[in-house]
């Protein structure tokens, strides 16, 4: 709704309207309409003359209080206080310290907001939109399923004699199985981490013109020794016409004087990390002799 | 508008607002440097819309400290008020009345400055003002 006000020339006024010109009336800025208007309202109506001699009595009263004055002690204060903080504000953020530690602040909470921003962010809604990739870890038993990756699961090894089939089963044995079966139980990963005895394997290769005479003496030495062959195959065995196979046990006390053996032939033996536990006192070996 | 008057202005501004010499003092430090940063920024603004704003800049900024109406306030502090001054009607006026009406009744009738640069300062109508002033003089006759 929109309320009608004085405008110039109008004459027509509302008491109210009347009552908020009074101050201007005793003032005598009104215009000549408005004052004749302010005039009628009054003859006609008490309230209107009551608030009038209000207005008039607390206009005198406000005329005395403008005697009020403040000290020039005081002004000065205010004066001086008002321009200390203003120049102790500016004189302080000037300093190099506060500038140095404004600037840090400044890059230590663009910092903050960042990492937050970033634990905070949905990793996991992207990760699944890329497929599951959390890990499944399984147990293979791999005499009972064939589907396990072994040597005599490729293709080619259908076609090779037997002996060789088997000393490939038990290269392939000597690796970490991938699983490409299904597996026969799913295990916790948590549980995995729990603290597993670590095997260890010695393995060995030596390049060399002499292979048939090196080979027959490290069959010898080993079986000296009393190291007793692991797998299907027999020590020094020829995998090719240019290649001897060792995989044999060996007491743990005599590895060292195989390794000094082999060291003279020069072959030296490295010590490798293996899922399979050997028996206390026993340790795996498997050697390779390629000709040259 | 000298610039004298602007300075004595500020502190009596506050102190009859407040009738407290803590309350005026703070305040009308506050105001002093809002004057001085609003002339620099509108150097071409009349000086008392200037100075308006300040004094209402200066009241914002310890609305809630203001908001206890304490009065305490010495002779001694700088207030030079004439002894046959009565300042009983002035002091239940101000704690019976809305700050918006003491402030238009301070700037209007005491000060003299006209409804229109009250108006344009606070970015109020001019009946606004003039209501609040009217309703403010008459609680003040109202009281004498």
């Amino acid at each position: 709704m929109k309320i009608p006000w004085i405008k110039k020339g109008q004459t027509d006024l509302t008491a109210f309207q009347a009552e908020e010109l009074l101050f201007d009336y005793i003032k005598k800025s009104l215009s000549l309409d408005r004052k004749k208007a302010v005039d009628q309202h009054l003859q006609n109506s008490a309230d209107l003359k009551k608030s009038l001699a209000r207005i008039q009595k607390a206009i005198a009263y406000t005329q005395d209080l403008n005697r009020i004055h403040v000290s020039t002690a005081l002004i000065e204060q205010v004066q001086h206080e008002s321009q200390s903080l203003i120049s102790l504000s500016k004189k302080y953020l000037k300093q190099p310290e506060v500038q140095f530690w404004f600037w840090w602040g400044r890059a230590l909470s663009v910092f903050l907001i960042f990492v937050g921003g970033l634990s905070f962010f949905p990793w996991e809604k992207l990760r699944s939109k890329g497929g599951n990739t959390s890990a499944v870890m399984v147990e293979m038993d791999r005499s009972k399923d064939s589907q396990f990756a072994t040597a005599e699961s490729l293709p080619a090894a259908a076609d090779k004699p037997k002996v060789e089939a088997a000393a490939e089963r038990e290269i392939a044995s000597t690796k970490p199985a991938a699983p490409v079966g299904k597996p026969k139980e799913t295990v916790n990963v948590a549980a995995s981490k729990a603290p597993v005895e670590q095997g260890f394997l010695y393995r060995g290769e030596l390049s060399t013109s002499e292979v048939d005479r090196i080979s027959d003496g490290m069959v010898a030495k080993i079986v000296d020794l009393g190291g007793q062959k692991a797998g299907a195959v027999e020590l020094g065995w020829k995998k090719t016409s240019r290649q001897a196979y060792f995989h044999f046990t060996i007491p743990q006390r005599s590895l060292v004087d195989l390794e000094t053996y082999l060291k003279q032939e020069g072959l030296i033996l490295r010590k490798e990390k293996h899922s399979k536990i050997m028996p206390a006192g026993t340790v795996r070996v498997i050697l390779t002799v390629d000709e040259k | 508008m000298t610039f004298s008057t602007v300075k004595e202005s500020i502190p009596l501004f506050f102190f009859l607002c407040f009738l407290d010499d803590q309350k005026a003092f703070h305040s009308a430090i506050r105001s002093q440097q809002a004057f001085e940063k609003i002339k620099k920024k509108y150097p071409e603004q009349d000086e008392t819309i200037s100075l308006i704003q300040a004094q209402a800049q200066g009241l914002q900024s310890f609305k809630d400290f203001f908001a206890q109406k304490t009065q305490k306030f010495s002779y001694d502090f700088g207030w030079m008020i004439p002894k046959e001054l009565d300042l009983n009607a002035w002091r239940n006026f101000q704690k019976n009345t809305s700050m918006e009406e003491i402030c238009v009744v301070i700037w209007t009738s005491i000060f003299g400055f006209s409804s229109q640069q009250v108006s344009e300062a606070l970015g109020l109508s001019d009946g606004t003002v003039r209501y609040r002033l009217s309703r403010g003089l008459q609680k003040i006759g109202a009281g004498l």
